[in-house]
């Protein structure tokens, strides 16, 4: 076994929120350190991904050991203001669907928190918040 | 002086004394406890109670990972030593808790040695977590602390 390439982590997290997306009806997704100028009165999502406090799981120093790692995928979903949030919980249950207690090439999600409706930020929107919170054992 | 830490033991284990010493993977943590009978030699006109050392015996846990084994491995050795039914407990088990692994358990390496009766298996599973199997042990015979040379 080698350590963990997060970077394969995150195109597992992302692969599968963009395919998704892209379907119909497709809805533009933007990852992290992406720009992106929306639409006004458009849906869009924002999905920023991080890892966090990772740490030992067995005994074992630099082979034959493991390691939890753990992080959150952050989804901001923003639809036009002023006409419900029926539009928006659509795009989240597609969200949900897509990560809740999955297992997808080792990666385990969580059970998803939200759609929180948050503060739009950028203004103009009507905007929720989807985290899944996810796991991958390293095996040294 | 050096000290470890706990990520740098590790377990080996063996079924009979036909198998070889095998490293147990994905273990969480081992404890060993080891106990000495005091007995009371104290005789009439001591003011002070004297005990001396009776018999040693040791008894602790193996906290592992499930997963999937097989008869023949470390680990799936280990699992089912609980279900060694009696009538064949003559083939003896043995285990090494290691301290320190230098690497491979080669030279420098820290163990403590015993032959070892596992004495109770609790499988767990709970939501969100690993699965864990703890395992309670008893040692046989004689207990060694020893270095790798």
């Amino acid at each position: 076994m080698a350590a963990a390439d997060l970077n394969t982590v995150r195109s597992t997290i992302e692969s599968r929120l963009a395919t998704e997306l892209a379907s119909s009806p497709s809805i533009p997704v933007v990852f992290n350190n992406v720009s992106y100028a929306p639409t006004p009165n458009s849906s869009w999502v924002q999905c920023l991904l991080n890892f966090g406090a990772n740490n030992y799981l067995t005994l074992g120093t630099t082979a034959g050991s493991d390691n939890r790692i753990v992080g959150v995928t952050v989804l901001n979903i923003f639809t036009p203001s002023g006409v419900g949030s029926g539009a928006n919980f659509t795009i989240a249950k597609r969200i949900r669907d897509l990560y809740n207690r999955i297992n997808v090439s080792g990666v385990y999600f969580d059970a998803p928190i939200g759609p929180e409706v948050v503060s739009a930020s950028p203004e103009g929107y009507f905007q929720t918040q989807v985290r899944v919170t996810f796991e991958f054992i390293e095996e040294l | 002086m050096a000290f470890y830490r706990g990520e740098q033991g590790n377990v080996l284990f063996k079924h009979d004394s036909a198998d070889t010493l095998t490293v147990v993977t994905a273990v969480q943590s081992w404890s060993l406890s080891i106990e000495k009978d005091a007995l009371d030699a104290t005789v009439f006109g001591n003011e002070f109670r004297n005990p001396v050392g009776g018999l040693i015996s040791g008894s602790g846990t193996i906290e592992v990972f499930y997963e999937k084994t097989a008869a023949g491995d470390g680990k799936g050795d280990l699992i089912r030593e609980i279900l060694t039914t009696p009538s064949t407990e003559s083939t003896t088990a043995s285990a090494e808790l290691y301290t320190y692994d230098a690497g491979s358990q080669g030279s420098g390496s820290e163990k403590i040695t015993f032959d070892i009766l596992i004495t109770s298996a609790e499988f767990n599973a709970t939501v969100g977590e690993l699965q864990v199997v703890t395992l309670g042990f008893e040692t046989k015979g004689t207990i060694a602390i020893a270095s790798v040379a």
